[in-house]
């Protein structure tokens, strides 16, 4: 009974999409930390020759494309349709 | 940044002979993790890509994830490339900086005067470093820190060489002065 009981509950939890775009966002925070770390090294101990400065543009034009796709791919996505925990997507086994 | 201008504590008429990392074979081991590390979600999205791209939300989630996988990704190169790179040994006419970078918050700097080291050994160990031609460099000098080594480094036996002529050139100069300082 108990056991019904704590599995219907879990079925039941449901997250907006908004709620892992925010994830997703706290990710590229810290993410972006790191990389102007990362960046701050290269510029300040590395030597001041063409391979470090092409490394330093592969690296942020790699970025860039990440980012610049991720967002074009992610456009038009409606942000507050509900994603269940344990239901599957948009509670869709919770219906069964 | 450094250049062949901008040494740390430049001594005057101090030249650059040669910047020694190393060896390319140990970033290649890291360049094919990286690439593995790329491809998996490819081959993934190959195989179940009709059922994760079934419905919006769930397009949504594998894009966001995704996304996260390769900027991670991205940044574990960043990272195995600032600890190949900005590990160096700079050989000068003058001295050895010995510039060691351990992960983004602990750099390690080390300098040896070249008039001072005693003993210069080059090994090589193992199928690998054999034919490819990479080993370690020790380096025994009358300093506080009195052996030091070159790791994994490229052609360890011309290091040796190299840096045994230097020494040669060094303690000549060095002690003529000295000399010269005595008759004076």
């Amino acid at each position: 009974m108990a056991k019904t009981l704590i599995f219907n509950i879990l079925f039941m939890i449901s997250f907006k999409l908004l709620f892992f775009l925010y994830l997703y966002y706290f990710f590229l925070a810290v993410w972006l930390v790191f990389f102007g770390i990362s960046i701050y090294h290269i510029v300040k101990f590395g030597f001041k020759n063409k391979t470090t400065f092409a490394f330093l543009g592969i690296f942020i034009a790699a970025s860039v494309l990440v980012l610049s796709t991720t967002a074009f791919l992610l456009m038009g996505v409606d942000w507050n349709e509900e994603v269940g925990l344990f239901g599957g997507v948009g509670g869709a086994y919770l219906e069964e | 940044m450094i250049s062949a201008k901008h040494l740390p504590h430049k001594i005057p008429g101090e030249e650059i002979v040669q910047v020694v990392r190393r060896d390319i074979f140990i970033i290649f081991k890291k360049v094919l993790l990286v690439l593995l590390m790329a491809i998996l979600p490819l081959i993934f999205y190959a195989l179940a890509g009709d059922f994760i791209f079934s419905d919006e939300p769930a397009y949504a989630l594998v894009v966001l994830g995704s996304s996260a996988y390769y900027l991670f990704v991205l940044m574990f190169a960043l990272f195995c490339f600032i600890d190949y790179y900005l590990d160096v040994w700079i050989i000068t006419n003058e001295r050895i900086l010995d510039i060691e970078q351990r992960g983004y918050f602990s750099r390690i700097i080390a300098e040896h005067k070249i008039y001072r080291i005693q003993d210069v050994t080059s090994e090589t160990h193992g199928v690998v470093s054999t034919l490819l031609k990479f080993g370690d460099v020790h380096i025994q000098t009358a300093g506080a820190k009195q052996r030091f080594m070159f790791h994994q480094v490229p052609d360890p036996d011309k290091i040796r060489q190299t840096i045994v002529k230097l020494v040669e050139a060094s303690k000549a100069r060095h002690y003529g002065e000295m000399k010269k300082g005595d008759l004076v």
